[in-house]
């Protein structure tokens, strides 16, 4: 068997461009259930901040907690498929952590008087982690993070009287149908 | 001193190994997943993965998620092995060409 200078430039190639697609999808398919998991709590979050506005904080001392077990849980789930023992809780602990530290520091210094405007001001913040997180990864968190952003935006300027039904419907569905698109990259 | 890994380096076969190498350890990969990976039909996956198979760099497994057939793959240890020395020895042909055009 004889392969020559352009034949090895060739396959490394061919191996560089399907290790690139395998970690892509394999992405893909580990990010999709967290964003199904958290459209259905934005849904289920503003939704009742709509029509509840005076206690509007309150579902999400729940939904947050819910949803960081929730994240957990499936990570568990794909470290067992994978028969794999390393995990980076540590790293993931770290930017949670930093990322509600973050908000709740803005909070406190810009101190909104509208509660919508932290309302838009998490999924904004969501929307940059997608992006950023796409930009290294894979287009599809860009565009999802491009659009949550937009709907968002949309929401808090165009329906300021709808807006917490708006980011239930639309920018909850966005998510889950986000991460539909993403399971079946 | 590495060699040509001659089941490997088909064109095919190889994408098929460089796609598996990219998950995790010990990872199974959906077999239309993989197919989606490459953009292979399913009988021409299908005998790929049973020409490595027969060489023990792949293991398949059949299986039902609900109710519904499966198809999974795995890399085994020795895949792993023979990928990693493949592609080793790919780029001792390249290194060797750009040292002897250097000469």
């Amino acid at each position: 068997m004889t392969i020559n200078r352009d034949d090895a430039f060739d396959a490394l190639g061919q191996i560089d461009a399907a290790s690139r697609r395998s970690s892509l999808l394999h992405l893909y398919q580990r990010a999709a259930p967290h964003l199904i998991l958290w459209g259905i709590i934005y849904a289920l979050g503003y939704g009742i901040g709509q029509f509840r506005p005076s206690e509007a904080a309150l579902p999400w001392l729940v939904l947050v907690p819910v949803g960081i077990v929730g994240d957990v849980l499936i990570a568990q789930r794909d470290l067992r498929q994978a028969k794999t023992g390393g995990s980076r809780w540590g790293l993931w602990f770290g930017l949670t952590a930093t990322l509600v530290a973050f908000i709740m520091a803005t909070k406190a210094v810009m101190a909104p008087s509208d509660p919508r405007a932290i309302a838009a001001f998490i999924p904004l913040m969501v929307a940059v982690g997608y992006i950023v997180l796409g930009t290294w990864t894979g287009l599809r968190l860009v565009f999802i993070g491009v659009g949550l952003g937009l709907l968002t935006l949309f929401g808090f300027f165009v329906l300021p009287s709808l807006f917490m039904i708006w980011m239930a419907g639309v920018g909850g569905g966005a998510l889950v149908l986000g991460g539909l698109w993403l399971r079946h990259a | 001193m590495h060699t040509p890994n001659e089941v490997i380096h088909q064109s095919l076969r190889l994408r098929i190994m460089a796609a598996l190498n990219a998950l995790p350890a010990q990872e199974y990969l959906e077999f239309t997943r993989l197919r989606a990976i490459l953009k292979a039909t399913d009988g021409n996956l299908g005998a790929h993965l049973t020409t490595l198979e027969n060489v023990d760099y792949v293991s398949v497994k059949k299986d039902f998620a609900g109710r519904k057939p499966r198809t999974r793959i795995i890399m085994t240890d020795a895949g792993r092995k023979a990928f990693a020395e493949h592609v080793a020895f790919l780029r001792t042909v390249i290194d060797d060409h750009v040292f002897q055009a250097a000469d």
